[in-house]
């Protein structure tokens, strides 16, 4: 097994349980018959220890609480079933109704995918709300990235969608920006929180979360398709032509960010409406920092 | 499962690492290949040392000097007394499905 990656896995234990047993742990995967499995039980277990451990008592158990971690490393995927279902349905049932690309199924197809963002909304509520997820902020990103992860490169659930199942580095450049966006947006809004207005702390969530989806979808572009299928003088139209289909005709002339990047497009929307509302409704439920008290002048 | 119980999902590993070391002091590749033999199953690094660490928090074992670069572990007087309370109340349950299953 390379040191390089078990080094990596071993980077995710909290510093003070890596200095006490990583070398023990290192020693048993280079000696692992079965690699793989030993290596995914380690980064496992690190994972699980990096999301409950206090540094400041290393010698206090935070009970673990394995449901939330499944739920929300399950997400992804059931997002995906559920943007699936939509995308047969509009092809399917309510093709009756009219051809695939006419405007009342393109409607009622929107309908149906905006019906998902709203569950997703309230799942990620309610998660929140049950105060059961330690650091949401970036747990629920880094979580839902490796879902995602496993379940883009899942052919039996692929979308429509060409580009899943297809790039693994596709799938890791596209979910790894939209992590590592998602983390530094939340990371911005608690620390925004208290000193900014909700309204404004709403306004700059919604524009951060539009970014994040904007830069996402511009990798995915760009890792998957070559330019002549899509100029990059268009990048920052990429998206919202990806999802709503404005504009086709000069972004997207021959259809391919509808036919190749639209699903993972939606499906990224989907899950960072989830993020957001679960991280906000963590927040409500601890209080806000306080405002630094005034200085009385002498 | 008395003292084992606050260990979660490491309450079984934990268990089998005790009975591993209540025949001596072993290193961590030493304890998989003896929970292999004894389970038949070889538990992964992440979950050995899982139950490891938590069992010292618990002070039922403790490191001892290192030897030819692997730490050995053994059990303390009160993870001996653990032990001996799980196994027996195990066996007590054990006996009661095993008398039901006779009778039915």
């Amino acid at each position: 097994m390379s040191p390089r990656l078990v080094r990596t896995v071993l980077a995710v234990y909290p510093r003070a349980i890596r200095d006490r047993y990583g070398a023990e742990v290192a020693e048993l995967l280079a000696q692992s018959h079965r690699p793989a499995r030993d290596l995914a039980d380690v980064a496992w277990c690190a994972f699980a220890d990096r999301m409950t451990h206090k540094p400041e008592a290393f010698m206090t158990l935070v009970p673990v609480r394995p449901i939330p971690l499944i739920k929300l490393l399950g997400a992804p995927a059931v997002f995906l079933v559920a943007l699936w279902a939509v995308a047969a349905a509009t092809l399917g049932v309510f093709s009756i109704l009219g051809p695939a690309g006419s405007p009342l199924t393109r409607a009622i197809g929107a309908v149906l995918a905006a019906v998902v963002g709203v569950l997703a909304f309230w799942w990620g509520r309610r998660m929140g709300r049950a105060g059961s997820i330690t650091a949401p902020g970036m747990l629920a990103p880094v979580a839902l990235a490796v879902g995602g992860t496993v379940a883009w490169m899942s052919p039996s659930i692929a979308m429509p969608d060409a580009s899943f199942g297809e790039s693994l580095l596709t799938a890791v450049a596209t979910v790894g920006c939209w992590c590592a966006g998602m983390v530094a947006l939340n990371i911005v809004t608690d620390r925004l929180r208290g000193r900014v207005s909700a309204l404004a702390l709403g306004a700059i969530t919604v524009v951060g979360g539009l970014a994040v989806l904007e830069l996402s979808t511009v990798v995915n572009v760009l890792t998957y398709l070559d330019a002549q299928s899509a100029p990059s003088r268009y990048a920052l139209l990429w998206y919202p032509t990806a999802v709503t289909g404005l504009g086709s005709a000069q972004v997207d002339p021959y259809l391919v960010l509808q036919e190749m990047v639209r699903g993972s497009a939606m499906w990224l929307t989907v899950c960072t409406v989830f993020v957001l509302s679960l991280v906000a409704a963590a927040r409500t439920t601890r209080p806000e920092p306080a405002p630094a008290p005034a200085v009385a002048s002498v | 499962m008395s003292g084992l119980a606050e260990l979660g999902r490491f309450s079984e590993p934990a268990v089998l690492i005790m009975i591993s070391l209540a025949g001596g002091p072993k290193h961590g590749y030493a304890m998989q290949d003896d929970i292999a033999d004894l389970a038949g199953d070889r538990p992964g690094p992440g979950t050995l040392y899982g139950a490891i660490r938590r069992l010292e928090e618990h002070r039922f074992i403790e490191a001892l000097p290192e030897q030819d670069r692997r730490k050995p572990y053994q059990l303390t007087d009160a993870g001996r007394a653990c032990l001996n309370a799980e196994l027996r109340r195990m066996r007590a349950v054990a006996d009661t499905g095993l008398r039901r299953l006779a009778v039915a």
